[in-house]
């Protein structure tokens, strides 16, 4: 595809691609030294430095990849109609749904190294505490980015639909910060808070000391049924966030439980975790799909002026 | 080579084409005039499928691409024969001249050793050999300007497209490219371009369609179209008789504009009439002048 090697060039040398690899890098000063103290307080050393360093790859995704990948998509069909490089391309015997989709995964090259760069990270870091690469790390490192490129995906294709609506680029890009404010932090707080309220109405908690008063056994019972309601009401009214989808598998590659009052945190395969989300997993790649067709849709039948 | 007929372009609610007819034989330098906003850039992007027109019918290099709607495959038939130079466009600038034709050369499916031959022949002809390794972005707007130019020729088109190609070049570079254009016309390759500056077009077309609010006007030689300019809105003859006179000619105007001065507007040659008329009221003519409208004024006249 004649614009995927175009894109992809272009993509890795932009401004925007380079300031998120340093963004990337910053997370990780942070990681390096919250690692440190985690792995003091703890036996199970692979478990918890797997589970870290998967907390951060998402963590460097949802704060600064994403951002990127949204404006990255947000910017591209209006970025050409704004240059009328778009007119030069298509004048070529070029087609425009070939030329749509290989800008897509043009993008989705940037995004590829993006990610790379934070895994390399995390191995870098690894290898800092001595703790032997093994398959099993590599392993989960790989599924948790694989899982997270396919959110990135997702956004990079609803920022390819969003340019396709929206003519002017300053525009769209205020349109996505927005959204990614909203979608981000205050949709999830606002369904947060509604599933504890749900939580505490079925335990009958009216006031703090409600909880505080609980027996160690129903306490625990009450935060585990609020990490439940919390993944439901996600999946009813958040499901076109992918990083909350994103999150709630991650989640489940880390088990807790409580026997005899003690708190176990079990560390499961994350392939474990994929098979036990089969809907949020589809949801992740079903809606990039949606918006992918949806994008195309409006580009064969755009005028390109 | 290319037929356009009856074709409709509404944006919103701006029609900017109002059904357009207009031809270009094979071999043909045809200026596509017009004042600003006449529909020049909207008749080209129609012709590459770039914008959906409502209605009408346009043929390309003998393929029907456009009938209602347009034909995908025969589109991207007729694009393999299609060089075009689009109006205020940026390449890309982080590529360099010669980057950017290896590429664009890889949209026509050449292959690498073609592409580098053709890169270089053309930057030699455009003139940019010696910044073929700097970044577009560093270039100059006549710089760029004829980098689109080459990028149009990479394919050896036979029907070259260009929007308003000679903004932005000074006047050697104009005429450099006047010459260009001529060199690629021997081939017997077709030229269609637009402008809205008639002395772009003047030397070197020989045939020049008018377009004015999306319907042409007129589409002939510029001769022709001069001749029947002046069959329709006259001669104009300037007199000064020693005393006053009257003028009652058939079909003929006069003005009165100063003492014993007057304007003559005629569709036909009057003057021997004229000198009878004047003569027989024993009157003398001082000055006679004939006044052919320069096809400036012409053009500035049917774009009204
Ligand atoms: N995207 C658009 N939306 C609405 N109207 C448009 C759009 N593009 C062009 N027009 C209108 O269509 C008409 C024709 O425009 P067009 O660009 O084809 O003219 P032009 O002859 O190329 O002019 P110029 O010499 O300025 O390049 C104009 O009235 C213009 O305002
Ligand atoms: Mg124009």
């Amino acid at each position: 595809m004649w614009s995927f090697k175009l894109e992809a060039k272009n993509s890795l040398r932009t401004k925007k691609f380079w300031l998120t690899i340093v963004l990337i890098s910053l997370v990780y000063v942070i990681a390096f030294r919250e690692i440190k103290d985690n792995l003091k307080a703890t036996t199970n050393l692979q478990g918890v430095l797997t589970f870290s360093l998967i907390g951060y790859i998402l963590a460097s995704a949802f704060l600064f990849i994403g951002l990127y990948v949204l404006i990255l998509g947000a910017t591209s069909i209006n970025g050409d109609l704004e240059n009328g490089t778009v007119q030069i391309s298509l004048s070529k015997p070029v087609n425009r749904i070939q030329y749509l989709i290989g800008k897509f995964l043009g993008q989705f090259v940037s995004i590829i190294v993006a990610l790379l760069f934070a895994t390399l990270l995390s191995l870098v870091i690894t290898r800092y505490y001595s703790i032997s690469i093994t398959v099993k790390i590599i392993s989960d490192l790989t599924i948790a980015n694989a899982l997270t490129l396919l959110s990135m995906l997702q956004l990079l294709a609803l920022g390819l639909l969003i340019s396709t609506f929206i003519r002017s680029q300053n525009t769209a890009i205020s349109v996505v910060l927005i959204l990614f404010l909203v979608t981000g932090l205050v949709a999830p707080q606002i369904v947060d808070s509604m599933a504890k309220d749900r939580a505490r109405e079925e335990f009958h908690i009216k006031t703090p000391e409600d909880a505080m008063k609980m027996p160690v056994e129903e306490r625990n019972k009450y935060h585990q049924r609020q990490i439940e309601l919390q993944k439901e009401y996600h999946l009813r009214y958040l499901f076109y966030i992918p990083q909350v989808l994103l999150e709630d598998i991650v989640i489940d590659m880390q088990r807790t439980t409580f026997i005899k009052g003690k708190i176990r945190t079990e560390y499961i395969r994350a392939w474990d975790a994929i098979k036990n989300n089969p809907l949020r997993v589809s949801l992740l790649v079903g809606l990039t799909l949606v918006y992918l067709i949806m994008a195309v849709f409006r580009f064969v039948r755009m005028d390109l002026r | 080579m290319l037929r356009i007929e009856n074709l409709i372009k509404i944006y919103k609610d701006i029609r900017a084409l109002d059904g357009l007819n207009l031809e270009v034989k094979e071999g043909q330098i045809y200026g596509f005039l017009g004042p600003n906003g006449a529909g020049k850039t909207t008749t080209i992007l129609s012709i590459l499928g770039m914008i959906f027109p409502q209605k009408g019918r346009i043929e390309v290099l003998g393929e029907e691409v456009f009938n209602g709607k347009f034909d995908e495959e025969k589109l991207i038939k007729v694009k393999y024969m299609i060089g075009y130079m689009p109006e205020d466009a940026t390449l890309w600038d982080f590529l360099t001249p010669m980057q950017t034709l290896d590429i664009i050369g890889e949209a026509f499916k050449m292959s690498k050793a073609e592409r580098q031959k053709r890169s270089e022949e053309l930057l030699k002809l455009v003139g940019l050999w010696d910044v073929k390794d700097k970044k577009v972005g560093k270039l100059s707007k006549g710089m760029r300007q004829r980098l689109l130019l080459a990028q149009a020729l990479i394919n050896d088109p036979e029907l070259l497209i260009l929007d308003e190609p000679m903004s932005g070049l000074d006047p050697k570079g104009i005429a450099e490219f006047k010459e260009l254009i001529r060199q690629f016309n021997k081939e017997g390759k077709t030229v269609f371009f637009s402008s809205h500056i008639l002395a772009h077009v003047e030397e070197i077309c020989d045939t020049v369609g008018v377009i004015v609010k999306g319907k042409l006007r007129a589409q002939d030689s510029l001769d022709n179209i001069k001749k029947e300019f002046l069959r329709r809105a006259g001669h104009t003859i300037l007199i000064e008789t020693n005393k006053p006179i009257h003028i009652d000619l058939e079909g003929v105007k006069v003005e009165v504009i100063g003492t014993n001065k007057y304007r003559i507007i005629t569709s036909k040659d009057v003057r021997e009439e004229l000198h009878d008329l004047i003569a027989v009221q024993n009157a003398k003519i001082l000055t006679m002048q004939i006044k052919e409208p320069s096809l400036e004024e012409i053009f500035l006249k049917m774009i009204e």
